[in-house]
């Protein structure tokens, strides 16, 4: 998967968040963007992953146009900076709920889903606390369940 | 609650007496009155009681106040989801216009709200000749006792769920929709859940007003014994008529519905303290409401 970003303009009210900017990552590239607070590094990661609109520009994933397809249909994993747990859902279920959510063609089933979260639980190392809810976790456990989150829909590439 | 208390540094008399004053306005416009309405009605027996419920007026009366409020929470919390969603996920102008626009009903006499519904769909009024040509009947009839209560209890789940939805923000739903799901499955899954007890809550408050409405309906229901007369309405005849045994069994059973609403109430409170999820400044605004 590579991400090619084509002169990339975004404006929020009165403010130029971002100046035409084009990117280029290739497959199996690791990206970090580094700036000062408020110079639009998460303007950039939630444009390509569909959550804002740019004024102008396209982005493409393997050179395939998709600056207007709808956030659900990108199979982007995004970490958010507040990971954004569902507060109502247990660890298991808030790493499920991407699998969950897929249409009836798609969806695996549930032995399958089971299998899947585990594997992520084990690769995070939180086992032990699949039926705990966010509020229960510390900051880095969180942080990790977000992660896990974010990773069990084989998503194209991560943002975090 | 302790800390509080031992924080506070004013003379434990200070703290007796406001209890006190408090218990006493309790007592004086809360228990007594609620006492003197199950005395009245049970004032000639449990057999009078009973027999004044099982008069078919009575029942009429108690069926249609059922299938209004029932009518009017159904259709107010489908508006009153679809306008919390608008206002609280959604940019647009004229939003904080549409809020007031929302709390209007609140601060009408419900007389006055009558009184629109008459001047609209009256014998006289701006939908006369339509509805005459398919003769459809409202004002004197049920559909304009729904009318009425639905315009009076409006604001009630809208303005519940606002505030509670404004403070949840939106970053569930997109971290929802970044996972691939569709806004349907995004509401189902993520808003519902939790905006679940507030929801709760606002049907009750709705319902709760919804059965007691007087004024409005008054004003459209032409009081038909039997056809068009809720079970506020119902009271005031038979009081009118001194038949006040009667009436006090029927203000009993509405009584006895405010008394289920707060038991309710104080358990959804409870769950959603346990939840961790403050609704306090929100439930304070309510109430006020209510009293004016």
């Amino acid at each position: 998967m590579s991400i090619t970003i084509n002169n990339i303009d975004k404006h929020f009210i009165n403010f130029h968040a971002l100046k035409n900017i084009s990117l280029t990552i290739d497959q199996g590239e690791l990206i970090t963007l580094l700036g000062p607070s408020g110079c639009g590094k998460t303007t950039l990661l939630r444009i390509i992953a569909g959550l804002e609109i740019a004024d102008r520009g396209q982005i493409f994933f393997n050179n395939k146009d998709i600056t207007h397809l709808k956030v659900n249909e990108r199979n982007v994993g995004f970490v958010f900076q507040h990971y954004t747990l569902f507060k109502h859902m247990s660890v298991f279920e808030n790493i499920a709920f991407g699998l969950r959510v897929k249409n009836k063609k798609e969806r695996k089933s549930e032995q399958q889903i089971k299998e899947k979260v585990y594997e992520l639980l084990n690769l995070i190392q939180l086992n032990e606390t699949a039926d705990r809810y966010p509020n229960q976790l510390s900051g880095g456990q969180r942080q990790r369940v977000a992660l896990a989150r974010a990773l069990a829909t084989d998503p194209n590439f991560t943002i975090r | 609650m302790n800390k509080q208390v031992s924080l506070n540094q004013d003379p434990r008399w200070i703290k007796n007496l406001l209890i006190s004053i408090a218990l006493f306005f309790i007592f004086l416009f809360l228990i007594l009155p609620l006492y003197a309405v199950f005395e009245e009605a049970f004032r000639k027996g449990f057999f009078s009681y009973a027999n004044a419920l099982a008069d078919p007026y009575a029942w009429s009366a108690i069926k249609l106040t059922i299938i209004v409020s029932l009518i009017a929470v159904l259709l107010n919390l489908i508006f009153g989801v679809c306008a919390a969603w608008a206002i609280t996920k959604f940019e647009f102008k004229g939003k904080s216009f549409l809020i007031t626009l929302i709390d209007l009903p609140f601060s009408i006499s419900p007389v006055l709200s009558g009184l629109v519904f008459v001047l609209l769909f009256g014998a006289f009024g701006f939908f006369a000749p339509l509805l005459k040509a398919y003769d459809i009947k409202i004002i004197f009839a049920v559909p304009g006792i729904i009318l009425v209560t639905m315009f009076v209890t409006f604001p009630f789940i809208a303005r519940e769920l606002i505030p509670l939805m404004q403070s949840q923000g939106n970053n569930e739903e997109q971290a929802a929709t970044v996972l691939g799901a569709s806004g349907f499955k995004t509401f189902l899954r993520v808003t519902l859940p939790n905006i679940k007890w507030g929801l709760v809550y606002g049907i009750i408050l709705c319902n709760a007003r919804a059965m007691g409405e007087f004024g409005a309906a008054s004003v459209v229901s032409g009081h038909i014994r039997g056809k068009t007369n809720t079970m506020p309405l119902h009271i005031e005849i038979l009081y009118s008529e001194y038949q006040s045994v009667a009436a006090f069994a029927v203000a009993s059973l509405l009584t006895f519905l405010a008394l289920l609403t707060i038991v309710i109430r104080s358990f959804i409170e409870w769950k959603f303290e346990n939840q961790g999820i403050r609704l306090k400044k929100n439930y304070t605004k309510i109430n006020l409401n209510l009293k004016s």
